[in-house]
């Protein structure tokens, strides 16, 4: 009972923000601001550029919401307007070109187990050039498939898998040389 | 290429990450939302303005178009006036027939191009004349000559009065023409103005009288 109050107060807060009710609006924006700054932050090492990122695609949001079905979850539907954000700041801000080579093999990245922290993990994605962090994080992190990475970055199949197996490939050897650094200074 | 165990890992501490944007970043987003919406009204009037500007154009063009069809009827009474006087060069060129017979006999075909430049313009026949004389020295008198050197020049300077004329004439007939309503209007304007400066001339020596007469009794 609780979920389903829960969520006519959502649809209802939607409902006043798609009238630009402000404090409707900011109610959401206080919500949803924090894991999408998170995300965007995935994609751009700049926070500051992350955050006008996040701020662009919150105006995006606040514009569309009228257009917002109510079919999936609210909050993917803000995920999924920040990640196309994020993608295209990098796309024309950025200018990076995919490297058409559609070479890739299968990696031993595997059975690694680490414990690693957030913080560590972030510094491992911002360790990848553009091209390859894009792919990384729409494929291991949102659950895109190959294809619709393709799709959403004007790629091939085959380029989208090569650009995962390279960067799966520096990841490995940046999650061995953090090792080797921990243990060094164990 | 599924996701492995370390990104499953990567991806559970990502999801579970919350970074809090600056204070400022809402003041921000807040300002963004309030200049997209004053912007939409804006649109809306500005297209108010566009057909009322349309409107106008469209107006003024009518009026336009119905000035430019009184103003056509005017020119064609105009062309009618110049068809009128066309023929007087004509019958001038008549005249030199007559005074000279020999050569028009001699060269008609000359004649023909004299006449046909004669209607064109009025400078150009005076070196053509010229020249036709110049062709028949060997057949005519020298004093004969000399008449048609002295009657050319003058039937020339008749021509080019008349064309001035004629120039001249439908201009001040269409300033006149688009006058007299403005005219009416301005003495119009200017009556009612010297009607009441009058009035309050009028008005104020009256004044002055009362004035006057009131104090008048006062030091009585």
């Amino acid at each position: 009972m609780k979920v389903i109050a829960l969520h006519q107060e959502e649809k209802d807060i939607i409902a006043q923000a798609a009238e630009n009710n402000r404090h409707a609006q900011q109610k959401i924006y206080a919500k949803h601001a924090p894991k999408m700054l998170s995300i965007c932050r995935q994609y751009v090492k700049d926070v500051q550029q992350a955050e006008d990122i996040m701020i662009t695609a919150f105006m995006k949001v606040f514009t569309n919401l009228k257009a917002f079905e109510h079919k999936g979850s609210f909050e993917g539907w803000i995920r999924r307007i920040m990640v196309n954000e994020c993608i295209s700041f990098i796309r024309v801000q950025k200018k990076v070109r995919f490297l058409e080579d559609e070479f890739f093999v299968e990696d031993t990245f595997n059975n690694i187990e680490s414990h690693f922290s957030v913080e560590d993990i972030q510094t491992l994605i911002d360790g990848l050039p553009d091209g390859y962090k894009m792919v990384f994080n729409l494929y291991a992190i949102e659950g895109f498939k190959h294809q619709e990475i393709a799709k959403m970055l004007g790629i091939n199949e085959g380029t989208s898998k090569s650009q995962l197996s390279h960067a799966r490939k520096m990841l490995k050897e940046g999650i061995n040389r953090l090792k080797n650094y921990e243990n060094g200074t164990e | 290429m599924e996701p492995n165990k370390i990104e499953n890992e990567f991806r559970d501490k990502l999801e579970q990450r919350r970074i809090q944007p600056s204070e400022m970043a809402w003041d921000r987003l807040d300002a963004m939302l309030s200049v997209t919406e004053n912007k939409k009204p804006k649109k809306k009037r500005t297209w108010m303005y566009v057909a009322a500007a349309f409107l106008v154009f469209l107006l003024a063009g009518v009026l336009f178009l119905n000035q430019e069809k009184q103003g056509n009827g005017v020119e064609n009474n105009n062309s009618v006036v110049t068809t009128k006087e066309q023929p007087q060069p004509a019958t001038e060129t008549v005249q030199l027939q007559n005074v000279v017979p020999v050569i028009i006999q001699e060269a008609v075909a000359a004649k023909e191009q004299v006449r046909g430049t004669v209607k064109k313009k009025s400078v150009q026949p005076v070196s053509k004349m010229h020249e036709v004389p110049a062709m028949n020295t060997e057949a005519v008198a020298a004093n004969d000559k000399k008449e048609i050197q002295n009657v050319v020049p003058q039937a020339t300077a008749d021509n080019l009065l008349a064309s001035a004329m004629t120039n001249e004439t439908p201009k001040k007939r269409s300033t006149v023409k688009v006058d007299p309503n403005a005219l009416l209007s301005n003495v119009e304007g200017e009556l009612n103005e010297n009607y009441r400066s009058k009035a309050f001339q009028g008005v104020v020596k009256s004044f002055n009288t009362v004035k006057v007469a009131v104090s008048n009794r006062n030091y009585e």
